[in-house]
């Protein structure tokens, strides 16, 4: 029987999941990873299912392919696709080095805790917040961890490669400049990252089975999955050796019963029987009578779930319609550039922090508070840390939730995501009356533009038509500890006019014979 | 101009300058030479070039000051310190021309020096900047070492001495160890600055240009210029950048002006490239200031000037 060859196959396809992600996340800048980015996320449930609710299309797919295999198969997407799965297989992979003796045991489920942050995952979408599922998506967490705690090491490899080869005067290799560290979402990375990995280390798959939302949805999927993992009672021995295999601690020997709701997949159980105790099939074994009546409730459970939470998002489509348009005009956080507006931001992004892995000026930096609680560690453009770059539309090109549509430059050249704001009596020109245009300089499309005030002295004056908010004047400007020039967001996003070109300006050669001025 | 022409004319200047040297200031001497053809007026405080591409300008220039070996000699390090400050082509003329750079690169090597660097401490993204500036792979062609500006730890903190406002700063190492510092602008209005050229490419070497902002602009520029004066000034003036500088919107902001200035005096250099830009330098303040502070010579009457037209 070939059941054994599943788990190689599951290994080598997580492995190659899981590296693509993590070469994503840390090299995000590459050109390569733009280009990969959406394919490699196709599967990726939450994003996948994101899309679908605002924008239904092919990134969708994702989603429905997912629920068929799982419909199939299983939880195949906790153990073939998650990243944050596959962290947690390492973890463990670790630990069975470290201590050979220990293994897994049967383990409780948790429904309780299971089904109650299932529910405040989606209740808040009820309000148009992806609260909680910005939290618990096992992708975006993943992705906060390697964006958040992996980028900045292997940057630091790259950057102390850099100092060596220096040393022989080599400067082969550029170093990498991490201008700006935002603190609570480095934080929640690290407390994300040690929960997980002590949570593995000590308990397997416990963490997908107790807390993790796509889990626990996949798994009552999973109840009526066609192909399912049992106990062949006739060739079981009942010695126990699946069991100590098992991740997800969800065979019950005494019983001898899979729970196959809590089974991620892995197919570590048929490596681990030495009688083929284990078939994997969609034949109806009658191996009891309590399982049917169990089924059906479950058929009736997860079509009840399926629709409310389908009811949920609806309804939070409609209230989050409804708020936008009493919103009061106070300025907030600024959205990247194909994120049309701060309201189909908040409620597309999971917070996966990919963009802001992209992102090669580092402009992009995840929020703590700034879009609400609700809009935790969200990204947002950070004037502070850097400034867009006028050619670059590296951010909207990698998003998987469609949170940030893809432009073309010539359509992000006109994405005004902000207007600039000068604040004349503390600009350096006023204050001390000494030369100084940074704001203008640094401006790509000269919406800041010097004019005269005294004498040879000019300050800026800005034309909001021409300006799309890119932060370059407010990065730039010399003031402290505020910045006489900054940009207010638009919260939604609009189209700046092109920079008007004289016909009569265009280059000319002006004729080598003409003399010098001097 | 031949090659034997040449040699001949380096004999007779090598002649003169010697004459010139024993019978007291030169540079007076020089200044009331009319600057014919076949009079023999080096060395030149300074050489326009004007008519040829940027990399055939710098060959027929830096021929009338006395060749590349004047400058670089063997075994010597260089530092080459072009403005790549945008993430902009070439043609849009907010960085130094590529082919002036390796060319440049070039010449330093066939003159016997062990290494070049190149940088810049860019404003927009560097690794972009570096990219699409054509520099980087214009330096990387010609044999040199271009180097990133924007690390921190590569930078040490130097005494300005004598500065009105700038009393320290932070310079790039390279800028400080090198034998030779050649600077190669490009000519450029700019919106905080008038028009930058040689002093105001000196920004790029330091690690906080903020302060130079906040604290008089043309000041610093002045108080900086005296830490490390370049060796040699080049100021690409191929391309340039009219208006909406230093980093231009579009190539509509760029006139063909098809120059380049040589200078060892940064102030001249500067005095130079404004005229050729349409200024009088002693409308630029920092350009005003040098002069006064003797940092070298702003009125170009004062100076031997060798035209070129090719």
């Amino acid at each position: 029987m070939g059941l054994t060859a599943l788990k190689p196959l599951r290994v080598a396809v997580s492995l190659t999941a899981f590296f693509l992600i993590l070469y994503l996340f840390v090299e995000g800048s590459g050109k390569l990873s733009h280009e990969l980015s959406r394919g490699i996320l196709f599967f990726q449930f939450v994003p996948s299912l994101v899309t679908l609710f605002h924008f239904a299309t092919a990134a969708s797919l994702g989603f429905f392919l997912v629920l068929i295999f799982t419909l199939l198969f299983g939880r195949v997407y906790c153990s073939f696709l998650c990243p944050l799965g596959t962290f947690q297989d390492l973890v463990t992979g670790a630990r069975t080095r470290l201590r050979r003796k220990k293994k897994f045991r049967f383990m409780k489920p948790q429904p309780w805790v299971q089904y109650s942050l299932l529910a405040v995952t989606l209740i808040p979408l009820l309000f148009g917040s992806m609260f909680f599922l910005d939290l618990l998506d096992p992708y975006s967490s993943a992705g906060k961890i390697f964006s958040g705690l992996f980028r900045p090491v292997w940057y630091g490899a790259i950057n102390l490669l850099a100092w060596v080869l220096k040393l022989f005067n080599n400067y082969s290799v550029y170093p990498v400049e991490i201008k700006y560290v935002s603190v609570p979402s480095l934080v929640f990375a690290l407390v994300l990252f040690i929960t997980v990995g002590l949570l593995a280390f000590y308990r397997g798959r416990w963490y997908c089975n107790a807390i993790c939302p796509v889990g626990t949805v996949l798994g009552l999927v999973s109840r009526i999955s066609l192909f399912r993992i049992r106990i062949d009672e006739k060739e079981c021995t009942s010695c126990g050796l699946c069991v100590r295999e098992c991740k997800a601690g969800c065979i019950d020997m005494k019983a001898r019963k899979v729970d196959f709701a809590r089974c991620v997949a892995c197919y570590n159980c048929f490596r681990a029987c030495e009688n083929s105790g284990f078939s994997y099939s969609f034949e109806k074994r009658n191996t009891g009578n309590k399982q049917d009546p169990s089924r059906r409730e479950f058929i009736k459970n997860t079509t009840t779930g399926i629709t409310s939470v389908a009811g949920v998002l609806a309804a939070g489509e409609l209230f989050a319609q409804e708020s936008k348009k009493t919103e009061a005009p106070k300025p907030g956080p600024i959205t990247p550039p194909g994120s049309l507006s701060i309201w189909n931001f908040t409620s597309s992004c999971t917070a996966c922090h990919l963009c802001i892995s992209a992102c090669p000026t580092g402009v992009l930096q995840p929020s703590f508070l700034e879009y609400g609680l609700e809009g935790v560690f969200m990204p947002r453009m950070n004037n502070v840390a850097n400034y867009c770059n006028f050619d670059c539309i590296a951010c909207t090109l990698v998003c998987p939730t469609e949170a940030i549509h893809p432009l073309t430059i010539d359509q992000k050249h006109v994405t005004q995501i902000g207007v600039s704001k000068f604040i004349k009596n503390i600009c350096v020109v006023v204050e001390k009356k000494t030369a100084c245009g940074a704001c203008s300089e640094h401006c790509p499309t000269k919406a800041v533009e010097m004019v005269p005030y005294l004498g040879t002295l000019k300050i800026p004056a800005i034309d909001e038509k021409l300006c799309v908010g890119c932060g370059a004047c407010e990065h730039a400007c010399p003031t402290r500890p505020i910045r006489a020039i900054y940009v207010e967001p638009n919260k939604y996003h609009r189209v700046a006019m092109k920079p008007l070109h004289k016909v009569n300006d265009s280059p000319e050669v002006k004729k080598t014979t003409e003399d010098f001025p001097f | 101009m031949n090659r034997r022409d040449f040699f001949r004319k380096s004999l007779y200047a090598g002649v003169a300058a010697g004459a010139a040297w024993s019978l007291g200031d030169p540079k007076k001497l020089f200044a009331s030479l009319p600057a014919g053809p076949g009079l023999p007026v080096v060395p030149y405080d300074l050489v326009a070039v004007k008519g040829g591409d940027p990399a055939a300008m710098f060959d027929k220039g830096i021929e009338s000051m006395g060749g590349m070996s004047a400058f670089v000699k063997k075994g010597q390090t260089v530092v080459i310190k072009p403005n790549i400050g945008w993430d902009v082509p070439p043609e849009r003329a907010a960085n130094t021309n590529p082919d002036l750079v390796k060319r440049i690169v070039e010449r330093c090597y066939s003159a016997g020096a062990k290494t070049v660097y190149v940088f810049d401490n860019t404003c927009d993204n560097w690794v972009k900047c570096y990219q699409n500036s054509g520099i980087e792979k214009a330096v990387k062609d010609a044999g040199g070492k271009i180097v990133p500006g924007n690390s921190e730890g590569n930078y040490r903190e130097v005494q300005v001495k004598g500065g009105k406002k700038m009393k320290s700063a932070k310079v790039h190492e390279l800028i400080l160890d090198s034998d030779v510092f050649i600077n190669v602008p490009v000519l450029k209005s700019h919106s905080s600055a008038q028009i930058t050229v040689c002093m105001k490419n000196l920004m790029g070497v330091v690690w906080d240009r903020g302060y130079w902002h906040r604290n008089d602009l043309h000041q610093c520029i002045v108080d900086f210029t005296p830490v490390r004066k370049p060796d040699l000034n080049v100021v690409d003036a191929y391309r340039v950048l009219m208006k909406r500088g230093p980093r231009g919107v579009s190539v509509e902001d760029v006139e063909m002006k098809g120059s380049l200035i040589i200078s060892k005096d940064i102030v001249a250099a500067d005095a130079a490239a404004a005229k050729l830009f349409g200024v009088e330098p002693a409308t630029i303040p920092y350009i005003k200031l040098a002069d006064q502070a003797q940092l070298g010579v702003m009125d170009l009457t004062k100076l031997s000037i060798n035209r070129i037209k090719m």
